[in-house]
């Protein structure tokens, strides 16, 4: 063996240990799916039934393409009793002749077919609606106008705070904060995380569009609290609160589908409880609404 | 073999003890007084013959009275040769003091290396490959070399990622890996999320790894066994050794104590953030540090005692916002505590006995917000090993263990509370033979017996068998099955610490079945050529579910608030089974040492309520990889190149090198993409994907070239050490994940579309590193 060979090895390894991985995804792998966006209320009229499509990757989507306006949708109970949905310019699907009636306990299922691409794709799923009862109590719940990071319950800094009347068969309680007045002028620049404006232009609706979520006793009634922490809350502005009582898919629709990439990269099947061809949420709530304002 | 046969030959081997005698005791090492494991120990012209302990301790019994040559040789050292006269009854106590080969005598005969390597092999159990501290630190690494980085370089243990120094080994997890500190468990040993492990090679001794297959003393682990000892500290005199790098300082001191034993002692403390930091966005302010106390007391020639303790921790303190008074800040803090007291006991020269006490605890703080959890898992152990000599070719080795594990989670959210604290007491008893009925034959059968005291109870015998035949004079056969069982399930969290949990009420032991066979040979001087296949299959491996929406509250706080205090909902129950061959070509003495190794494998889990119970391929699994690691003493390479004999240096040059070349990740791609809003008052669209079958897909093959070049200048009575190791030196991207990313532009006629980008994130870039070691 000489001490050429041995560089040559080097300069080998050398080469070998360049360059890059390159991924290339085609489209083998896209299977076309009825995407369902829609709750069912509680004692309220059927509506707001979103019915839209996925696309395979690298597409480019045209927004105003994405819903479905033709699909036959329908919604019954466990009677039989079937109300057939149409689809509104408001790009929903709803009831017009209201043979349903949404009652706390009872189980409804959508049955949805459209036509994708040239296939014929059906889907159906089932929710159970959860008992009235539920209300946020607006008198011990936060409300009115409060100084950011700066409020005080016997004289203990404290967090603005949603205290509602649970209602039994709700599996969670979900919370939607909406800033409503959220831009650059309105946004809190010594908040609590230091982030700096310019991370609003890319990302404004991770900050005006906020969640939390609990999941207090469901057996009884009674009274629970949500506390929305400061270190969500980045503008000075009037916040939209609504709570919902939602059932187990809409639970399990909200911990999951933002969530399939794990930390590691990889992907994770979200918990949508569909049977055929769909995919997203179709759940039951009931629904409460409160503001505060947050001023400088 | 017949059953009567069987029974003469056990018979002959215990009469033929009568006019005989025993050669017993140590092996050290000349230089610092170590005791060398592994040594070979036998008599000339003979069948007489073992290897040394853990301990470092030999007994050549029932051998006939008259004059006998013994000789011990060990890899690196000069043969030791000693004509003994044995008498009827005589208990010879020989300590045997070996020479580093380089350092030639008058008295000892210098070999490249005294042992034939084909011998060398046939003694080590299957599967089972040792690595001196030497190699270890030679290997180029992440920033600096690394115990488990190395470990990923053999085949058959794989990591999962750069950014991982956790052990995949054939087809488990790494939780299925015992690892062991001078005889304590040690759990999540992990330094900087996980980059690098708890391990200061500075203080280690030895390090065995066993892929499958081990023998009744070990278990409570599916996978893997890595046992490390940390050195005992010099028994001739003081040695300091202090080095930098650009991550870390440390020292290391060890030294006698009077004339009763030694004592050792390291630490370690990084500072990434004044280094790197200077020059690298996002590095964290963070550090951790580790160090070890280790003290050995030889008390009499029957007695020794060794005081072992090992502590180290890693503390981040982040706060978001310096320039606000009220910022949340991210508190995190983990690290290891062990300890362990060993007495070594020879009863007599044919029984030999270990007894531990040993103490193991992890604990981790996280606090970040409005959100807290402390996670701790607590290990206090007894045990006891005793080998006894029956008859030259009989070894018995039995012993007990008792194991009392505590493990607390507590985490605090707003939404509630979960509030996890258990106890529970592992019993085990074992036993294994190991008979050698000819010189070509050796037979180990074993049993270990569990008892798992939980919420429900636990009990299972763990059979194990091995058999190793001399095919010929330079090739063997080694075979090895056994049954193994893990009482211990873990919540694995990237970039921080796992949660242990145990067998309980809601979730059964897991089990693995182990199926190898070997061929070794001795392909030239001092290479070896092994070739191993094997077949594992797992029974009730558990899985994280990927979204916890089942774990249910056993209470609720006054709040109405649910408070967790149980595990049922956690885990996917599932089975599995990994199979696979793999090459290893070898070279542990010379100028020029280490490996190219192939390793083929396929590993299969079938998890319960994932793809409805489909069998898909983990993460971890690849198809092919290739390693190969050389270290280089280049001046006696050059003088070996050119028929010269190998000299020792004033100055020498080290170069070390790592390639890895591996089949890609799989990897669960998404399907399609679409849009959909969180809540129904929600003006805003997310862009969401929706994943393809679990890991159907790979990545692209991983592939990376390390290399590191050392020199080591000796001056009198002191020696510098100064390298650079160099990380990826190609720059190669290697795809870590792949990240999905909606853009929206508006076209020309005003409409708003969505282009898609597929980006693929990358894993460690060409890193490179320097550092200095002084010895004194």
């Amino acid at each position: 063996m000489n001490i050429k060979y041995l560089l040559l090895v080097l300069v080998i390894l050398l080469c070998l240990g360049c360059g890059e991985g390159t991924v290339e995804i085609d489209k083998s792998t896209y299977q076309p799916k009825i995407v369902v966006n829609g709750l069912l209320y509680t004692a309220e009229a059927i509506s707001g039934i979103k019915i839209t499509r996925n696309y395979p990757l690298n597409t480019t989507i045209i927004p105003d393409e994405e819903y479905i306006t033709d699909a036959f949708v329908t919604i019954s109970n466990e009677y039989g009793i079937t109300d057939t949905l149409n689809y509104s310019p408001n790009r929903y699907y709803y009831s017009t002749n209201h043979n349903l009636e949404i009652i706390g306990g009872e189980r409804y299922t959508l049955y949805v077919s459209a036509d994708i691409e040239g296939h014929a794709l059906w889907t159906t799923s089932s929710t159970i609606a959860p008992h009235l009862g539920f209300s946020i109590n607006d008198e011990l719940s936060t409300t009115g106008d409060l100084k950011y990071n700066e409020y005080y319950i016997d004289d203990i800094k404290v967090s603005p705070r949603i205290i509602f009347n649970r209602t039994v068969g709700a599996e969670f309680y979900g919370l939607s904060a909406v800033a409503v007045n959220a831009n650059d002028s309105t946004f809190i620049k010594d908040n609590i995380f230091g982030v700096k404006p310019d991370s609003l232009e890319e990302n404004i609706n991770y900050f005006k569009y906020i969640y939390y979520w609990a999941m207090p006793d469901n057996s009884v009634q009674g009274l629970s609290t949500i506390e929305l922490p400061w270190y969500l809350i980045y503008f000075y502005s009037p916040y939209r609160l609504i709570l919902y009582a939602g059932d187990l898919n809409f639970y399990h629709f909200f911990v999951s589908h933002q969530s399939v990439m794990n930390i590691d990269g990889n992907l994770r099947e979200p918990l949508f409880h569909f049977e055929g061809d769909g995919i997203g949420l179709f759940g039951s709530a009931i629904r409460d609404t409160i503001y505060f304002n947050v001023i400088r | 073999m017949k059953y009567s046969t069987f029974i003469i030959l056990i018979w002959t081997s215990l009469i033929y003890a009568g006019n005989t005698g025993n050669i017993h005791g140590f092996v050290f090492d000349d230089e610092n007084g170590e005791a060398l494991i592994g040594a070979n120990v036998y008599i000339e012209s003979s069948t007489f013959g073992t290897t040394t302990n853990l301990n470092g301790y030999y007994i050549l019994p029932d051998i006939p009275v008259g004059e006998h040559r013994l000789i011990c040789e060990y890899v690196g050292y000069a043969k030791y040769l000693k004509t003994i006269e044995l008498r009827s009854g005589q208990n010879i106590n020989l300590t045997i003091i070996l020479k580093p080969s380089l350092f030639e005598t008058e008295e000892i005969i210098v070999v490249a290396d005294s042992m034939r390597m084909s011998q060398r092999l046939f003694n080590k159990p299957i599967s089972e490959i040792s690595l001196s501290p030497k190699e270890i630190k030679q290997i180029p690494q992440i920033i600096e070399s690394d115990l488990l980085r190395t470990l990923q370089s053999l085949p058959g243990i794989l990591p999962v990622s750069d950014y991982s120094s956790e052990l995949y080994v054939r087809g488990g997890t790494p939780d299925q890996n015992l690892i062991l500190i001078d005889g304590a468990d040690v759990y999540n040993p992990e330094h900087a999320f996980g980059l690098f492990s708890t391990f200061n090679t500075d203080a280690i001794k030895d390090v065995e790894i066993s892929k499958g297959g081990f023998k009744a003393p070990y278990g409570g682990r599916l996978s893997s066994l890595i046992n490390v000892t940390f050195i005992d500290g010099n028994r001739n005199h003081f040695e300091k050794e202090v080095g930098i790098s650009l991550m870390s300082a440390k020292a290391l001191v060890q030294g006698p104590l009077g004339q009763f034993g030694s004592i050792s002692a390291s630490f370690r403390r990084t500072y990434f953030d004044q280094t790197y930091g200077r020059f690298m966005d996002d590095i964290p302010d963070y550090y951790f540090y580790d160090g070890h106390l280790k003290a050995f007391f030889d008390i009499d020639t029957n007695n020794k005692l060794s005081v072992s303790t090992y502590l180290g921790r890693d503390v981040l303190d982040y706060v978001f916002n310096e320039d606000e008074e009220d910022s949340e800040s991210l508190i995190y803090n983990w690290g290891n505590k062990t300890g362990s007291i060993r007495w070594t006991h020879i009863f007599n020269p044919k029984l030999f006995s270990n007894f531990w006490l040993t103490y193991s605890q992890f604990s981790s703080e996280f606090e970040l917000a409005d959100f807290s959890e402390d996670n701790s898992i607590t290990d206090l152990t007894i045990k006891g090993q005793f080998e006894y000599a029956m008859t030259k070719s009989l070894m018995a080795e039995f012993g007990y263990e008792y194991k009392k594990l505590s493990y607390t989670y507590e985490e605090y959210f707003p939404g509630g509370t979960v509030d996890i604290n258990r106890d529970r007491n592992h019993y085990v008893g074992y036993t294994s033979i190991g008979w050698q009925p000819t010189d070509r034959w050796k037979i180990d059968g074993g049993l270990r017996y569990n008892y798992f005291d939980s919420n429900v109870d636990f009990k299972n015998w763990a059979p194990r068998f091995s058999a190793k035949y001399r095919l010929t004079e330079i090739s063997n056969l080694k075979l090895a099955v056994g049954r193994f069982h893990q009482y211990l399930h873990r919540v694995p969290r990237a970039f921080i610490a796992d949660i242990w949990t145990t067998a309980d009420e809601n979730y059964t032991n897991s089990s693995a079945n182990h199926y190898i066979l070997g061929y070794q040979r001795e392909i030239g001087e001092n290479i070896a050529f092994e070739l191993e296949g094997y077949y594992k299959q797992y029974e009730n491996v558990y899985s994280l579910k990927d979204f916890i929406v089942d774990f249910q509250p056993q209470a609720y706080d006054d709040k109405g608030s649910p408070i967790y205090t149980s595990t049922a909902g956690l885990f996917d129950r599932g089975d599995g089974h990994s199979i696979g061959f793999e090459v290893l070509i070898r070279k542990n003495y010379g100028p020029l040492t280490g490996w190219i190794a192939y390793a083929l494998s396929n590993t299969k889990y079938a998890i319960d309520n994932v793809d409805n119970g489909k069998e898909f391929t983990p993460r971890h699994d690849r198809t092919s990889v290739i390693n190969a690691i050389a270290n280089i003493e280049l001046k006696n390479f050059i003088r070996d190149l050119r028929n010269r004999k190998a000299k020792k240096d004033r100055g020498n040059w080290l170069l070390g090198m790592n390639f890895i070349y591996s089949t890609g990740q799989p990897i669960t791609l998404t399907s399609s993409t679409y849009t959909m809003s969180s809540f129904p008052d929600w003006e805003y669209e997310a862009y969401l994907v929706y994943p393809s079958d679990r890991n159907k897909f790979r990545l692209p093959p991983y592939i990376r070239f390390d290399l590191s070049i050392t020199y080591e200048r000796q001056y009198n009575g002191w020696m510098m050490i100064p390298y650079f190791q160099f990380f990826n030196l190609g720059n190669r991207k290697n795809v870590w994940f792949i990240n999905y990313e909606n853009e929206e532009e508006i076209e020309e006629d005003g409409r708003t579309v969505i282009k898609q980008k597929v980006e693929t994130i990358e894993m460690l870039p060409f890193f490179p590193t320097l550092g200095v070691t002084v010895k004194f």
